[in-house]
């Protein structure tokens, strides 16, 4: 993650506080969000945030998993009978393309947005998944 | 009937359709915004899927998303509420294309509505009175100054492809045309995608009334009287009821059938309105017509009893329409109050974050839509309309007094949460449009603003 992105997040944090904070603690490796507001002696945790679904913030769960950036159909090859993008125990790079999405026809490449090693494969090929769905889990500490 | 709808909005009206649809024994499934995970909607519909993160742009207004969402839960037919999709004529034909009913008229009814332009053509060869402006297009200030220059200061030029109180200036003599002109078009192209612009006469004194229109896909039609629309902040509308006060039945009369002739002359399907200003002297020009349920339908649904959603579910299915334009019949006086997020002090400017304490009106001929409910965070991502009270009594002052109690009886606090309720009350004390008088200059002068 560049300066700017995490320019851009930290702002979309702070448009989410209910009132400004007065520290703001960011820290990129093992990402971890302190927020501490001026009549608080303990800081709070707020959850992890990747840089995919910063949105999500829904605790620390996320940061497990590759998830689906859209409605559709999820494949896992190519085409029919053809090797998977990954499987269990591939290690992928971040930017790496790990299935496809079908929508309305079109076939969208799906790209991690981090590295690590699959875990598991959650979703079957051909499976329908919503947007924001766990598709992988993945192991960021074995790599 | 259908099996399966999925109702393609968020906010009140995607609750008003769910419940519709329970109604009739419609499995319902409602698509959400990460924003939106934690709506009503979510939890009261058989399914849920999330479709895209806040901005609208990914989610509501996302059109493969939500037809892949429709094919994923199997459902039969798409509701697009109000706002977003609703008047899309892309997303009907898309819908169509898959298989997937859209409910609401067919893709070309939307597409020549939409454009106003078209639209005033269309209905102006049908019949229906139109404010003199121009024939077509206008494509440059100077065009835009011949023709008020023919029809007389001042005018209004509004985008061809406009809506929801956008787009739209007042011109009071030719040296604010080119100013005007140029600030219409860049909001247009922004907002609509399209720059075409069009001049009509500007009615300062006026009031806002609409016709509701109910069609079947078999040919009948038939309108269900008027909502008055006057109480307006910079077009948007605050208050509405049923009927318009003060307007004589020969005159109501007049305009549903003269809509009754231009929706079936555009070939309508659904349920649609109309919307026309009224003069001082009760003439009435036709303005545009909307493809979609309005925000203020319930008004109509307590005066005349039929619930317009599960109507316009019914026809999308193919259903006839049973009754006759005779046995349309009104009774009484119903009010709605739009209860938005706004602080009124600070030009009504947006003030969402989490509804901590909610407290709704009950009691006799009161209804509120809302999908708000105590730990609700308003998101600022999406319009500013947190719940509407309508309420019904025989007559206009008991519906009145019936309106003033209810709000007296909302309560909705938390931090940074401001509601429009306490100054809607002060529309209701005021003289003038307890008289029934008022026209859309009403709120500016409550206020003590320009208009």
């Amino acid at each position: 993650m560049d300066l700017a992105e995490l320019q851009k997040h930290a702002l979309e944090l702070l448009a989410q506080l209910e009132r400004p904070p007065c520290i703001l603690r960011i820290q990129v490796g093992e990402i971890s969000v302190d927020i501490t507001w001026a009549d608080q002696t303990r800081p709070a945790q707020v959850g992890v945030i990747s840089t995919a679904v910063a949105e999500e913030a829904d605790g620390e769960a996320l940061g497990r998993y590759l998830t689906s950036p859209g409605v559709g159909v999820f494949y896992h090859a190519r085409e029919p009978g053809a090797e998977p993008f990954v499987a269990v125990g591939s290690v992928v790079r971040p930017g790496e393309q790990i299935g496809i999405l079908e929508a309305m026809k079109l076939m969208i490449p799906i790209e991690a947005d981090r590295g690590g090693r699959i875990a598991e494969v959650l979703k079957g090929d051909g499976e329908p998944v919503e947007y924001g769905e766990p598709l992988f889990v993945l192991d960021v500490e074995e790599v | 009937m259908f099996d399966k709808v999925l109702i393609a909005n968020r906010g009140e009206i995607a609750m008003r359709i769910a419940r519709a649809c329970r109604e009739l024994g419609i499995k319902a499934v409602a698509v959400y915004s990460t924003e939106d995970r934690n709506s009503s909607v979510v939890s009261y519909a058989d399914e849920a899927v999330h479709i895209g993160p806040g901005p609208a742009k990914r989610s509501y207004l996302n059109i493969p998303a939500i037809v892949e969402a429709a094919r994923k839960t199997h459902s039969a037919a798409i509701h697009p509420g109000y706002g977003f999709l609703s008047e899309d004529a892309d997303f009907a034909e898309v819908c169509e294309q898959n298989g997937l009913v859209f409910v609401g008229p067919p893709s070309d009814v939307i597409a020549q509505l939409g454009d106003k332009c078209a639209a005033r053509r269309l209905m102006a060869g049908a019949g229906l009175p139109i404010l003199p402006g121009s024939h077509g297009p206008v494509l440059t200030p100077d065009e835009a100054l011949a023709v008020a220059r023919r029809i007389g200061f001042p005018v209004i030029i509004k985008a061809a492809t406009g809506g929801g109180g956008r787009g739209m200036r007042v011109v009071h003599d030719e040296s604010e045309m080119a100013g005007a002109f140029k600030v219409v078009s860049g909001e247009s192209r922004a907002v609509f995608g399209d720059s075409r612009l069009y001049v009509e006469r500007y009615v300062a004194s006026a009031r806002h009334i609409e016709v509701q229109i109910l069609c079947d896909t078999h040919g009948k039609a038939v309108h269900l009287g008027v909502r008055d629309c006057s109480v307006q902040r910079r077009h948007q509308k605050l208050l509405e009821e049923c009927p318009a006060p003060r307007l004589p039945q020969g005159v109501v009369d007049q305009m549903g059938e003269a809509s009754v002739v231009g929706a079936k002359a555009a070939g309508y399907v659904g349920v649609g309105t109309f919307e026309f200003l009224v003069d001082e002297t009760c003439d009435f020009f036709f303005m545009e017509a909307n493809c979609r349920i309005q925000v203020e339908h319930p008004v109509t649904e307590l005066v005349f009893g039929i619930d317009l959603v599960q109507e316009q579910l019914r026809v999308a299915a193919g259903g006839r329409l049973t009754s006759e334009q005779s046995d349309v019949v009104g009774r009484g006086v119903a009010m709605e109050c739009r209860i938005n997020v706004e602080d009124p002090s600070r030009s009504f400017a947006p003030a969402p974050g989490r509804i901590e304490s909610f407290v709704l009106p009950t009691g006799p001929f009161v209804r509120v839509d809302t999908h708000g409910y105590p730990g609700y965070r308003m998101p600022a991502t999406y319009d500013s309309l947190l719940a509407k009270v309508i309420t019904w009594a025989p007559t206009r002052d008991q519906a009145i007094a019936r309106m003033e109690r209810a709000l007296g009886e909302f309560h909705a606090t938390g931090p940074g949460i401001c509601t429009t309720a306490e100054f809607l009350r002060r529309v209701l004390a005021d003289e003038e449009f307890r008289s029934g008088a008022h026209d859309t200059g009403l709120v500016s002068r409550v206020l003590g603003e320009a208009p």
